[in-house]
């Protein structure tokens, strides 16, 4: 017997060893596939079927060709069958075997998911979305577990001390940086890479960056709630003073002239107002005005690492000022608007009733503003910018919005992936969001027949791309807090417009200097 | 040798601690537990994702010596529990008082007082939030827009906020008071009123002088549950007023969630926690020394 002939043990156990390697290899590779792959392991002793049915020296030929993917072998029987033809007997017939197999020997997978979306949002969700994606993974079964908005945080940190988060969870992208800062939440960049996504093809610019930190990407969007800041204005009050229904203020300028225009003042006292200019989504939020109108005003809040203020400049200057001075001007005063600045959203009933003329707020508010008042005659567009800043120009910015990711600590992360993918940028986000009435994150699903029925459709869309995404920190809600509370010191007259800026910037400098000292 | 046989005082004391096994557990396990690890918390620098490390008084110095928003957050919760518990006392008490009469309808006022209670505190504060709203609200309606007589700019005026949030805590919880002083009321034996009028006591004097002794251990129950829960005054400042305006309802807790649950740092929010727990502690602590003296315990004859 020849030397090449003798089958060693040693030989043998390498053989085997190489082709269990080549085979749990196969397995953890296919399962990364489309052919559902894993079970390959499970159903297939790749080591039995070499050793009985195949020549050693056959066997050693194969050992070698490690480096052909031996996921190829189960799901493209071409190539295998072309370049292993020892092979290709046992490996067919293996192949038929698994493929056949694979949806009765598939354990089901539950894949934990919070959310906070309200009882309206439940029927779209519990109906159409989650017997949708088990449909398309029907080893996946969603298990739904709504949660309180307000709790939202809470529950998350607490679950993730506590060992026992969900697979997949809503977050807002204001928070994306200060979860991910701290180990807080799963990097996706392995998932989105290997499920070959580019996010840039997929989502609207100014959306899918909120959803990274230091360039790697924690969440994917769900909605564009992109335009943040945008501008409404009543169209039939326009009519009623003479101004074109069809033509809002495009700047500074011709929103002020406009504002006094539409503003209605009864023995002294203003029955109806043309703008709070300080007054943003729902009112209570004064550090979106300093956000909402720096833009416009042609200026930024931060460094695109979002180490540095950018704002303390003359630009951030302006803006504060011009804001002070008209609510002096188109309001007579921080006493006269500070009533409509609450959190229960009186400003809205303000502007349904007439009561008030043009108002910021998101892209949520047509959805609002049709369940509220279905009839009112509005109009949608850009935020006005500074025309006394030749740099300026019509801007919105994003720094937040909703989107879905994966906390620290989650079990199911190749499942959980699939869900968030069809929650994002999957078909789960166009029958959310086509529901919803609201833009989606992705350009392609707002052009669906689905929203065609809302007049203000086009307007809205053709904002959409204007939209920037701002630098977002990992103390994102502490400035928000500090911008709040200075800009509402400044409006009640305790503080002038410089001290204002002076103080926000150099807190803001302190919040981050003191974060990023600490890494 | 046999072993002693258990008397009857030792088997009841087994079966008593049998029977308080589960109480005293859940104790331990949710009360105690969590006190004991908020305590050690407040020394380390923790932000719940990752492991906390030591940082000994670190948290405490910076509190008292470089958070201007713990000491107004205190004074805010000291203002609020200083207005609202002398309400709940006097309020609580009067309705008892005219409940406790044999008036017709008298028990469908106890339910209809007792009803607020029941409803869940966010759903009450946005009642309450359009009730007290200072331009389109009901109560400016009714008073400033029908009447003509101005209305308190409550919730957004930073003198009016504390009142505003003032009042719909004692309209939320006031049944509980009435109740706890219906019960001291029924429990004062006639025979000392009637013992009173033969001494010509009017119904002043009766009140004074027989029922608000009597019933002056529920008062000071009443002052101490009034103290420990409207220290933690959370809910109506979080759904109203997110502390605003101008941080006048930046209540203590209010200040403490922030510090955890926005801002991540739950060791500092830990420190705050535990001196809230010790302030609440001494305070109740004086309040029974205090009713030492004030508070009248009925004694058995010896």
């Amino acid at each position: 017997m020849g030397k090449n002939s003798h089958m060693t043990r040693r030989r043998l156990l390498r053989i085997a060893g190489g082709l269990g390697i080549s085979a749990a290899g196969a397995a953890a590779l296919a399962a990364c596939g489309e052919a559902e792959p894993q079970i390959v392991t499970k159903e297939v002793p790749v080591e039995k079927i070499v050793v009985k049915e195949v020549p050693v020296e056959t066997v050693v030929t194969k050992t070698e060709i490690k480096e052909v993917p031996v996921e190829r072998i189960v799901t493209q029987e071409k190539v295998v069958t072309k370049e292993v033809p020892v092979d290709r007997v046992v490996t067919r017939e293996v192949v038929k075997e698994v493929v056949k197999e694979v949806p009765a020997m598939r354990e089901t997978v539950k894949v934990r998911w919070q959310e906070v979306w309200a009882d309206a949002f439940q029927p779209t969700i519990e109906e159409k979305m989650i017997p949708g994606f088990e449909a398309q993974f029907p080893y996946i079964e969603i298990v739904n577990e709504r949660i309180e908005e307000a709790q939202m945080y809470e529950i998350y940190l607490t679950q993730i001390a506590g060992g026992d988060p969900p697979d997949v969870i809503q977050i807002q992208e204001s928070r994306v940086p200060q979860f991910a800062a701290r180990g807080g939440i799963i990097p996706l960049d392995a998932f989105i890479g290997k499920a070959g996504l580019n996010l840039a093809d997929i989502f609207y610019a100014g959306e899918w960056p909120k959803g990274s930190w230091l360039d790697v990407q924690y969440t994917l969007p769900l909605d564009n709630t992109g335009a943040w800041y945008l501008f409404w204005w009543n169209k039939d009050t326009f009519e009623e003073v003479g101004l074109d229904p069809d033509t809002p203020p495009t700047t500074w300028t011709e929103l002020e002239e406009m504002a006094l225009k539409t503003t209605v003042r009864e023995g002294g006292e203003i029955t109806r107002h043309g703008m709070f200019v300080p007054e943003m989504i729902k009112g209570a939020r004064t550090d979106a005005s300093f956000k909402g109108w720096q833009f416009p005003a042609g200026g930024h809040m931060f460094t695109e690492d979002a180490k540095s203020v950018l704002f303390d400049d003359a630009i951030g200057q302006r803006n504060v000022t011009w804001q002070l001075d008209m609510v002096q001007k188109l309001n007579d005063g921080w006493d006269n608007i500070q009533g409509y600045m609450d959190a229960v959203g009186a400003s809205r009933t303000a502007f349904y009733n007439g009561l008030l003329t043009m108002r910021v707020e998101g892209v949520w508010f047509l959805g609002v503003m049709r369940r509220d008042a279905p009839d009112i005659n509005a109009g949608v567009t850009h935020m006005p910018y500074d025309d006394t800043n030749p740099n300026a120009r019509p801007r919105s910015i994003s720094d937040d919005g909703w989107s879905y990711g994966m906390p620290k600590g989650a079990q199911n992360l190749e499942e959980g992936w699939e869900w968030l993918r069809y929650l994002t940028a999957g078909e789960g986000n166009l029958a959310f969001m086509g529901n919803l009435k609201r833009p989606s994150s992705v350009p392609k699903y707002n052009d669906d027949p689905l929203y065609q029925s809302e007049p203000l459709w086009n307007d809205l869309k053709s904002v959409l791309p204007l939209v920037e995404a701002s630098p977002i920190t990992p103390v994102n809600p502490d400035i928000d807090q500090v911008l709040k509370d200075e800009m509402e010191l400044m409006m009640a007259g305790k503080q002038s417009p410089e001290e204002t800026l002076a103080s926000m910037a150099g807190q803001t400098r302190e919040l981050l200097d003191e974060f990023f000292a600490s890494l | 040798m046999r072993a002693p046989r258990w008397t009857i005082g030792r088997r009841e004391a087994v079966w008593g601690f049998v029977f308080i096994a589960p109480w005293i557990l859940g104790f331990v396990i949710f009360s105690l537990g969590p006190t004991v690890a908020i305590i050690a918390w407040g020394f380390t620098e923790y932000d719940i994702l990752q492991a906390p490390t030591f940082a000994g008084l670190e948290n405490f110095i910076e509190i008292f010596t470089d958070d201007e928003k713990f000491l107004k957050s205190l004074v805010n919760t000291a203002i609020y529990v200083g207005l609202l518990v002398p309400c709940q006392v006097v309020i609580g008490f009067l309705l008892a008082v005219l409940v406790n009469t044999k008036l017709p309808l008298a028990s469908l006022f106890r339910a209809f007082y007792f009803l607020p209670t029941i409803m869940p505190l966010v759903v009450a504060s946005i009642v309450w939030a359009w009730v007290l709203q200072p331009e389109l609200g009901l109560l400016k309606f009714l008073l400033e827009d029908t009447m003509g007589i101005p209305t308190p700019r409550f919730m957004v005026d930073e003198y009016w906020s504390k009142p505003g949030i003032v009042i719909l805590t004692v309209w939320s919880s006031i049944g509980v008071q009435m109740i706890l002083f219906l019960a001291a009321l029924q429990a004062v034996p006639p025979h000392l009123y009637e013992a009173a009028e033969i001494d010509g006591a009017g119904p002043l004097r009766k009140l004074l002088h027989v029922t608000i002794p009597l019933v002056s251990p529920t008062i000071f129950l009443v002052i101490i549950i009034g103290i420990i829960n409207s220290f933690q005054v959370f809910t109506t400042a979080f759904v109203l007023t997110q502390g605003g305006p101008l941080d006048s309802t930046l209540f203590y807790v209010l200040y403490l969630w922030r510090k955890a649950f926005v801002s991540f740092e739950f060791g500092y929010a830990s420190a705050l926690a535990t001196i809230l727990f010790f302030i609440i502690m001494l305070l109740t602590a004086l309040s029974f020394w205090v009713s030492r003296r004030l508070v009248h315990y009925e004694q058995p004859e010896s």
